[in-house]
């Protein structure tokens, strides 16, 4: 067996909706048929006895994705999705794996291979090492609890995310829309706020000045200041670094000169300036403020173990370890309580060492702080919180200028308000954990993320931005260009990508081909876009699915013939229509598909649409189009000079000679891509009279559209560059000149090495009936055919010209331009498909420039 | 012959408006013992030794207006109190905080004076008022001082704890005449409260309270931030690592303010170099892609760095890139400042911060007199309350915000004004100021909208502070109509002619009260166009020129009725006109005036947090 490629679909793909790694597996021989491979399945489920199903005339491949999805199951990851299809191609077979996370899957990908491996040749294999590693490559690499409680809040509402790092910054909703997270710290989370929060004598003055209790104490000099600190206090204190966080150095509940004087140093070792304080007699309390509102509250107690009269504190220890709800990571609720240095020295504060004896109801503490992270708990109390605390903790978080973050308190109880001098506020964080509130030790978890994503976007907001995705055999840039143009006459910023570029509300941005996912996502998170047009070839979908989760318009123009068939084992119109069909799942259940109702691969794409489906066709009473109409559905076709929308009685008409591009309704293409494009407009609720300015205000020249159907005069003569280089364009382009009139016709094409021969012949097939002259060039871009070979296809469809009477053939692109323009008189028409659009077009323009 | 050391009696630091001046102050009381008969002229060598050591004191022009003028007094013959206000001034000059007020006056007490100097930071005045005073006496005496050991100590200390440069503009521009943004120092370093209140907004150095924290995060990734850039179409300068860079490009800093581009500098060196400003040169669209670059991170203020050769054409003409973006950009160090200290970039800070007609503020009431102020301040609060403000109150029964007592006990202080002014909830403040708060503190607000002078008793502040003379009770309270803003009222006391003779210090509108509706003060006011509110009979009345309208009955203010002296009904007239003069709708007053009560404070009811139902 030989994996030929690997990839990731990162996004809406053919195979599903999931993400997915997809490889080209070749098997051969005995690899064919599982049950030829004598004892392999058993040997197989010997190592992995948790492997799913699979019929015994499946190829190996089925094992590798069985295995690849089994083990992601094992470790833990929500995966459920796998197929192995086979190809055309003898023994290729295309296995895709559903992942969560990219890496995991890959090497679960991996580690499946190497099960299949050793299975056939009766190796060994760990198994447990390899769920070990796939488990810890997913804790590291998924969201961590705080991050992944809010992308799950999101999903909820129907907000989508993007992790713009492998760490916890997450961009929610698109464009500018958007918001983003870092963990439990929100974009409008405040940087000045996060450093008066560091600060924590700074703290304690402002929250004083709203009258939030805090500790008496002041930052003091040296030790001998820290001891004098405490006397004027009276009582116990406690030493803490003036910067510093998570309990670095704090030293709580001191009396004796010597432990200040300790402590002072301590402290001195994290932050150059240390406070002494009051202590404040009670337990540790973190409320949760979220945008101005306590949204939870726990109690932390640090981590402890009660004394049976029997046990050592180091047996005690680890008698608590062995709960199984307790692990070394994020992974569980409780985490073991670390037994170290810091263990020790907390115990030999309390008189006591890794082996004495607590007597039986002794509570023995093993650190100061309770942090999760080192074997505290947390208890959650949100229900008990008195009103005037939790006001207590909103005004520290307005003091302090932080729309997110965490209250630490010290007092008896929450039950009641804070009685003078008995509790009091310590400490204000930033970018609170959030694990202790989603998921208490005891207690119940409470909705943490949902209230920071309600705070990022208000209700019945999902942070999407209006998104058209376009795909088709043809017209796919133009009618790209043109919902742009409507989307852009309604005041929107329009993202746009096409196979030209990506244009941020009229700036292209980028250049070359941008109809894949990087391009769509790059639109997406730009800041300046209010609504995006992609073009969605079928490249990027088969290279790595959708670039977003959902639109609310998706249109597919055409299939017709196709176009690059017989790559990416895609070989026929029908499996074509597989590919441009994904962006029809995509629909949300409240959008639109615009679909071609002549184009009956097209037509019938409607069944996998989630949302409600427009047809358009030139003709109202083509069958699939009336039917529909007949049902009280959308439609839309032209009838007596006008493209009709129609829904049960309701008529909304756009004249065609309002609309330029369709030279008063006689190119017949343009009138299909102006048809999508008011479908599409009104899908998106363009106010009427904005759609038909917005068809009347758009031009296709070659500034705006470069390479389609752009028409010049050159000395009298009619000159129309175009990109089409497919059957169905070629057919499209024919009809649109035959209504132009000329005396002399003449054609200038090359073709391009990706597409197959006969689609390549069939092309001058279908010009010889129609021009006089044909020009044929080839140019350096062969596309993996020898020279000349190109240029022998599309000779051969003249053969049986019934017009043409002259062919030449010319090398390079430029020079077939020249030749054609030196032939021209005055009233010939000359169409030139041009193969390098920007290159050409400039070309022509010097040659017009210079008459 | 040596003379005995000058002693200090005592030092009064006054954080705000006070008897002297409106800014803040060190006011030392200081006994010249023997040297009462020493004036300068007197002993030998002194003048040339000070001026020796001090130079510059040659620019200081004092009561002759001319520079040189202090000069003149010393030789003509001037004591040492006055000399130590000029050295502690100069002092503070070569510490590095420029600029200043200072005055010296007798007390009455032979030998002892008052020396006020400005203190733009009370521990560097003191500093220096400490080194000016060893100074003078080395120079009375003849003995040696280390001049340099003392120059560098004091430089030091300003260093610490003077505002960083950028702060400095940013507040600079805030407080100047033209936005007259209030501000308020957070901490001994760059934080700094502009505004008020509920209406405040907070910097810290060249960062905003709506700088991100994520966005500064993101700024200190540089991977990072070329590639969300990079996404965004947006020339980085990894790009060009394998093309080669433009020997000729140099390095700029844009600056980006609330989404424009405020300023533009060839930075190049900056240590050693003056940044050439550029900021009229950048092309159009260079100045969009750095604005976009601040939108993309999510950034309000970022500097910029663009590595192209020329500005002022198309970055994508000559491959200029992107080469960092800065949270927090030291624009004093990158781009020009005015001569005058100003830059373009705190302004435009403040622009961003503070949208023209909003100037931070919220409204203030200060309340001054010699009795009765605590019951006018709860009157007036109670007003604004009912008007649907979060309250703040500092008086003489403790701080209130909202109807919740923070702290018992006299608040009418400093501490506790500031306290109120510094809450982010409050969105008016009503301060009670006794003529200590003025005396020995200043007043916690640089202006008010309303100050309010009730009634002076003279003689009752007789003693304290050397005070011996009705004229300086007067310069007292009138410190409280001194800083009433342009668009604001005094409130004051017809009835009583010291109060009644502020009213033309006033530079906003003047609102008299009395109980005696036809003083002829009043007559002359309402003649010019006045409100007065006045009793008649038995109807409170609000007066103007030419009307007269009834309130409310005076039977029907519970408050006032068991009052036999009427001086809690002249109260209830200045909490009464306070309220007319905020606009507050009538029928709210007069709501307020039938239902409020006003019962002792009690000890045992002290709850530090709480709502607090009575008083």
């Amino acid at each position: 067996m030989n994996v030929l490629t690997i990839r990731a679909l990162r996004g809406p793909n053919i195979w599903s909706l999931h993400t997915s790694i997809q490889a080209e597996v070749f098997c051969a021989g005995d690899e064919l048929q599982l049950d030829r491979l004598t004892g392999f399945e058993d040997r197989l489920r010997e190592r992995f006895p948790q492997i799913g199903p699979f019929s015994p005339d499946a190829a190996l491949a089925s094992a590798l994705e069985l295995g690849a999805l089994g083990l992601q199951a094992q470790a833990g990851c929500p995966v459920a999705f796998s197929r192995c299809v086979s190809t055309i191609e003898p023994g290729v077979y295309q296995v895709v794996v559903e992942y969560t996370e990219e890496a995991v899957g890959r090497l679960a990908f991996d580690l499946s291979r190497q099960l299949c491996t050793v299975a056939l040749e009766n190796l060994p294999f760990d198994l447990e090492s390899a769920l070990k590693q796939l488990r810890e490559l997913d804790e590291d690499q998924r969201p961590g609890p705080s991050t992944g409680a809010i992308i799950n809040a999101a999903v909820t509402r129907g907000i989508p995310f993007r992790r713009l790092t492998e760490g916890s910054l997450v961009q929610f909703g698109w464009g500018s829309k958007q918001r983003r997270i870092q963990a439990a710290e929100m974009d409008s989370t405040s940087s000045i706020g996060e450093s008066i929060a560091q600060d924590k004598e700074l703290t304690k003055r402002l929250l004083d000045a709203a009258g939030v209790p805090v500790p008496k104490g002041r930052p003091v000099k040296d030790a001998e200041d820290a001891w004098t600190a405490a006397c004027e206090l009276g009582g116990a204190v406690v030493v803490k670094p003036r910067d510093g966080n998570q309990g670095k150095g704090v030293a709580a509940n001191i009396e004796s000169r010597e432990r200040v004087v300790a402590a002072y140093a301590a402290a001195r070792e994290i932050s150059p300036e240390v406070m002494v304080e009051h202590h404040l007699p009670g337990q540790d309390y973190r409320l949760l403020v979220i945008a101005n509102r306590l949204v939870a509250a726990a109690r932390r107690d640090p981590p402890s173990v009660i004394g049976d009269g029997k046990l050592s504190v180091r047996n005690l220890v680890e008698k608590v370890n062995s709960d199984p709800r307790r692990s070394d990571g994020h992974a569980t609720i409780l985490t073991k309580i670390r037994f170290d240095d810091i263990a020790l020295a907390t115990l030999s504060k309390q008189g006591l060492d890794a082996d004495s004896v607590p007597r039986k109801g002794t509570r023995v503490l093993l650190r100061d702080n309770a942090n999760l992270s080192t074997g505290g708990t947390a208890t959650d109390v949100t229900d008990d919180v008195h009103p005037e605390l939790a006001e207590c903790a909103v005004a520290a978080a307005k003091m302090v200028g932080l729309d997110l973050c965490g209250v630490d308190l010290v007092c008896e109880n929450v039950l009641e308000p804070l009685k003078h001098r008995a509790g009091g506020v310590i400490e204000v964080n930033a970018a609170p954990g959030l694990r202790m509130h989603i998921q208490p030790s005891f207690g119940k978890g409470r909705p943490v993320g949902e209230a920071i994503v309600a705070s990022l976007f208000p209700e019945h907001d999902n942070g999407r931005i209006p998104l058209v995705a376009v795909t088709g055999t043809n017209g796919k840039t133009t009618t790209v260009r043109l919902i742009a143009h409507l989307l852009g006459q309604i005041g929107k910023r329009v993202g746009m990508t096409n196979s030209d570029g990506v244009y941020i509300a009229g700036q292209r941005i980028d250049t070359g081909d941008c109809s894949g996912p990087r391009s769509a996502r790059n639109v997406l998170f730009h800041p300046d876009v209010d609504a995006a047009v992609l073009e969605t070839a079928r490249g990027g979908v088969l290279r790595e699915g959708l670039g977003f989760d959902h639109c609310d318009v998706a249109v597919v123009t055409n299939i017709g013939m196709g176009d690059h068939l017989g790559l990416n084992y895609i070989v026929s119109v029908k499996e074509l229509a597989i590919v441009k069909r994904v962006i029809i799942h995509s629909v949300h259940p409240g959008g639109v598909a615009v679909l071609n109702a002549a184009d009956p691969q097209v037509a019938a794409m409607a069944s996998s649409c989630p949302g409600s489906v427009t047809y358009f066709a030139m003709d109202r009473h083509e069958r699939i189009l009336a039917n529909h109409l007949a049902q009280g559905k959308r439609g839309v076709f032209v009838e007596d000079g006008h493209i009709v929308a129609a829904k049960g009685k309701l008529r909304h008409k756009v004249a065609l000679n309002e609309v330029p591009i369709t030279h008063n309704g006689s190119i017949r293409f343009q009138i299909e891509n102006a048809m999508v494009a008011v479908a599409a407009g009104w899908s998106l609720r363009i106010p009427w009279d904005i759609l038909r300015r917005g068809m009347a205000t758009f031009v296709s020249d070659a500034e705006t559209t470069p390479g389609r159907f752009n028409v010049f005069n050159y000395r009298g003569a009619t000159l129309i560059a175009d990109y089409g280089h497919n059957p169905d364009a070629i057919h499209a382009l024919v009809q649109a000149v035959g209504s132009m009139p000329a005396n002399r016709r003449l054609v200038v094409i090359s073709g391009a090495g990706d597409r197959r021969d006969c689609d390549l012949s069939q092309q001058t097939e279908i010009l010889g009936d129609a021009f006089d002259e044909v020009i044929l060039y080839q140019d350096d871009c062969q596309r993996g055919r020898v020279d000349g070979e190109v240029l022998a296809l599309l000779r051969d469809g003249l053969t049986n010209a019934s017009r043409t009477k002259r062919t030449d053939e010319i090398r390079g692109e430029f020079n077939a331009i020249d030749t054609a323009l030196s032939r021209l008189n005055l009233g010939d028409l000359c169409v030139i498909l041009i193969d390098r659009i920007d290159e050409s077009l400039a070309h022509i323009a010097k040659r017009i420039a210079e008459g | 012959m040596k003379h005995s050391d000058i002693r200090i009696l005592k030092i009064l630091s006054l954080r705000g408006p006070n008897l002297w001046t409106y800014k803040p102050v060190l006011e030392a009381w200081v006994d010249i013992g023997g040297l009462e008969d020493f004036p300068s002229n007197t002993l030998p060598g002194f003048v040339d030794r000070l001026c020796a050591w001090l130079p510059t004191l040659a620019e200081h022009r004092c009561s002759y207006e001319v520079p040189g003028g202090f000069v003149r007094r010393l030789q003509e013959g001037t004591w040492p109190a006055h000399i130590l206000e000029h050295v502690t001034l100069e002092l503070q000059n070569i510490a590095g905080m420029a600029g200043g007020f200072g005055k010296a006056r007798e007390t009455g007490m032979r030998g002892v004076y008052k020396v006020v100097v400005s203190s733009g930071h009370e521990d560097v005045t003191r500093a220096c008022l400490d080194a000016a005073l060893n100074l003078v006496m080395a120079a009375i005496n003849d003995t040696p001082f280390d001049l340099d050991a003392i120059h560098g100590r004091l430089r030091e200390i300003a260093r610490k704890h003077v505002l960083g440069p950028d702060a400095a503009c940013i507040v600079a521009a805030a407080t100047d005449k033209l936005r007259g943004i209030p501000s308020i120092r957070l901490s001994d370093n760059d934080l700094v409260q502009l505004g008020y209140g509920s209406c405040q907004r907070r910097i810290w150095a060249a960062r905003t309270d709506r700088t991100g924290a994520i966005a500064e995060g993101i700024t200190q990734n540089s991977d990072l931030t070329f590639r969300l850039l990079e996404a965004c179409g947006l020339p980085v300068i990894m790009e060009t690592e394998d093309g080669e860079a433009d020997p000729d490009a140099r390095m700029h800093r844009l600056l980006v303010v609330g989404g424009r581009l405020v300023a533009a500098s060839l930075t190049g060196d900056a240590e050693t170099v003056a940044p050439i400003d550029l900021t009229e040169q950048v092309h159009p669209e260079t100045a969009a892609s750095a604005c976009l670059a601040a939108r993309i991170l999510g950034l309000d203020i970022a500097g910029v760095d663009i590595l192209v050769k020329d500005i002022a054409h198309r970055l994508s003409e000559q491959r200029g890139v992107i080469a960092a973006v800065q949270a927090n950009p030291e624009f004093v160090r990158h781009h020009q400042t005015a001569a005058d200290g100003s830059s373009p970039v705190g302004r435009a800070i403040v622009d961003h911060l503070f949208p023209a007609e909003h100037n931070g503020r919220i409204p203030v009431i200060g309340i001054a007199g010699s009795s009765g102020t605590s019951e006018v301040a709860h009157l007036i609060a109670e007003f604004l309350r009912l008007s649907g403000k979060t309250l703040g109150l500092a008086c003489g029964d403790g701080l209130f915000v909202d109807r919740r007592l923070i702290e018992a006990g006299n608040c009418a202080n400093w501490r506790s004004g500031r306290r109120v002014l510094m809450n982010r909830s409050v969105d008016a403040a009503v301060l009670e100021n006794g003529a200590e708060v003025i005396l020995n503190e200043g007043l916690p607000y640089d202006r008010c909208q309303v100050g309010v002078v009730n009634r002076i008793e003279a003689a009752e502040h007789f003693g304290r502070n050397y005070i011996q003379s009705p004229e300086q009770v007067f310069q007292i309270f009138r410190t409280q109509v001194d800083v009433v803003l342009p668009t604001g009222a005094a409130v004051l006391n017809a009835a009583d002619p010291m109060v009644a003779e502020m009213a033309p210090l006033c530079d906003g509108e003047v609102i008299f009260f009395a109980l005696d509706p036809n003083l002829p003060v009043v007559a002359e006011h309402r003649t010019s166009g006045g409100r007065a509110v006045l009793v008649r009979g038995d109807d409170l009345i609000l007066a103007t020129s030419a009307e007269e309208s009834q309130l409310v009955r005076i039977s029907e203010i519970p408050f006032a009725a068991s009052d036999l002296t009427g001086m809690r009904m002249e109260r209830v007239l200045a909490a009464v006109a306070t309220a007319w003069a905020l606009g507050i709708e009538l029928h709210i007053i007069r709501t307020g005036l039938e239902t409020f009560s006003l019962e002792p404070a009690d000890s045992n009811y002290l709850r530090v947090l709480g709502p607090v139902d009575t008083f």
